[in-house]
């Protein structure tokens, strides 16, 4: 099990659990097409993702299309980099810790 | 007059960048710190030089051979053994490498400079022999004020009115730190000196030798007078000490290349169109690159030779190295590029090839195929692009 997942007001919260992130270790459809419209995607836990673990965030936010939101938080290092790298800090709010992004996200 | 440079090192401190090359040849825009030691040592008649080598120690003797190119004599004491086709470091300690060499020829005649093969100095050579003759020493020591915060990376002194070093101690903790006056790793020293440095067993300098002759009350000087200092001890001294020199706030250094516009240099045989591109300065663009219409640069920034940045990248305040591509929706910021890693200045690094993301950096050697038909990599760019128009 490498997710876990935990409703709190209106978010979704998605909490990766593993340090590495790749496409095939995260399963997000499942979440999305059950009508979850605010996601917020934990990324405390790691330390490492490559692009196609990238792809497939990108790829759940396009599923979710303009419905409802999509933030992460917990973003640091690695992560953090790969984002600026290819600009989609720009594109997800993100947020520094979960509490931070429950309050603010909307 | 002779020198010895110290530059047997490995380097730990600025991994990754010492994997493939060993501190001395670290370049501050193109030119390896080593150069613009042995460049110096020139200007104070230093025309024989001895050059410890033992990590990566064909780097350096293929990149300095003889001295021909640079006017100097340059022989290599190497420290180590070649075992399976390996170097291994033979630790014999900076001061126990230097006996190794007195014992070997008797290089030592007179008086002469140690100098350590990973700062840039422009220190006068003529005050600091001036004041080593005059004091009669047989070791002096240039020495230089920090923080308190810093003395833990260095040598620590205390000296006496006469500039007499009663005591020495190596990289103390800031609670027992005798003073802030540190050693700089610039030496005179006379020949005589040898005959304290034991044969044959692992002796430093810092550790061992100075604590002895502090101890023993010898003639052993410091001195303090002011001059230019960039230690590259870390990736991040080493990232500073590029932006300085390229803001121009180190004195006497001469970047190469022409002054393309005002804070923009170059090397030769560039393809550069700069009515189609963003560029702010400083920044310095090596040998036959290519930059395209529509990629935004911005300084301090320096672009090795023979690389190619895309139209619609951004580059803001790197050290690429040669033969690197930038391509597709790549923002690289703040980052040096380096071994196909991407090191940021506190020296955290991404690997290109374990993250995947030769879709944006790759070696420019490689064939392009352009736009890469990886899913993940066409779902991103076009979500950057949209984010790119809508915003």
């Amino acid at each position: 099990m490498c997710i876990e997942t935990q409703k709190k007001d209106q978010f979704l919260i998605v909490t990766f659990l593993e340090k590495r992130l790749s496409a095939a270790l995260l399963r997000m459809k499942a979440l999305i097409q059950a009508g979850h419209q605010y996601i917020l995607l934990d990324l405390s836990h790691v330390d490492f993702i490559d692009s196609s673990g990238l792809g497939a965030i990108v790829s759940s936010f396009k599923l979710l299309g303009n419905k409802g939101n999509f933030v992460l938080c917990g973003v640091h290092g690695a992560v953090m980099s790969l984002l600026n790298l290819t600009r989609m800090d720009r594109v997800f709010p993100i947020y520094a810790s979960l509490e931070e992004a429950i309050r603010d996200a909307h | 007059m002779k020198a010895i440079i110290l530059a047997a090192g490995k380097g730990t401190r600025v991994r990754p960048i010492t994997h493939d090359i060993p501190k001395p040849m670290i370049p501050l825009i193109r030119k390896p710190i080593l150069a613009s030691i042995i460049e110096h040592l020139k200007r104070y008649s230093v025309d024989q030089i001895i050059v410890t080598t033992s990590h990566l120690a064909p780097k350096i003797e293929s990149y300095l051979r003889d001295g021909e190119l640079l006017g100097v004599q340059i022989a290599y004491s190497f420290e180590g053994l070649l075992a399976g086709g390996k170097i291994q470091g033979l630790a014999l300690g900076s001061a126990g490498g230097m006996k190794k060499i007195q014992d070997f020829s008797g290089f030592f005649d007179d008086t002469f400079i140690v100098v350590c093969g990973d700062a840039l100095i422009d220190l006068d050579f003529e005050k600091v022999l001036a004041f080593h003759r005059e004091k009669d020493s047989i070791a002096t020591i240039v020495l230089k004020e920090v923080t308190l915060m810093e003395v833990p990376k260095y040598g620590v002194v205390q000296t006496n009115e006469q500039g007499r070093i009663t005591k020495f101690q190596e990289k103390p903790t800031p609670d027992k730190a005798i003073s802030t006056t540190i050693n700089t790793g610039i030496y005179v020293f006379e020949p005589t000196v040898f005959d304290h440095i034991p044969p044959e067993i692992h002796y430093d300098i810092g550790n061992h030798l100075f604590p002895a002759l502090a101890e023993a009350g010898l003639p052993f000087y410091g001195i303090s007078i002011p001059f230019q200092w960039l230690d590259i001890g870390t990736i991040t001294d080493y990232w500073h000490a590029t932006r300085e020199i390229l803001l121009g706030k180190v004195k006497g250094y001469n970047l190469p290349g022409q002054e393309i516009k005002p804070g923009i240099r170059g090397g030769l045989n560039l393809r550069v169109n700069f009515a189609e591109i963003d560029i702010v300065p400083p920044v310095y663009i090596g040998s036959s690159t290519l930059i395209e219409a529509g990629a935004k640069i911005y300084g301090p920034t320096v672009i090795g030779a023979n690389c190619q940045i895309k139209g619609g990248t951004i580059i803001k305040e790197c050290l690429i190295e040669d033969y690197t591509r930038v391509k597709g929706i790549a923002n690289l910021e703040r980052l040096i590029v380096f071994g196909s890693k991407c090191i940021d200045p506190s020296g955290d690094a991404l690997d290109i090839q374990e993250t995947d993301i030769s879709w944006l950096i790759e070696d420019s050697r490689r064939e392009d195929f352009g736009q890469v038909d990886l899913p993940y990599a066409q779902l991103i760019s076009e979500l950057a692009r949209e984010k790119a128009v809508t915003s």
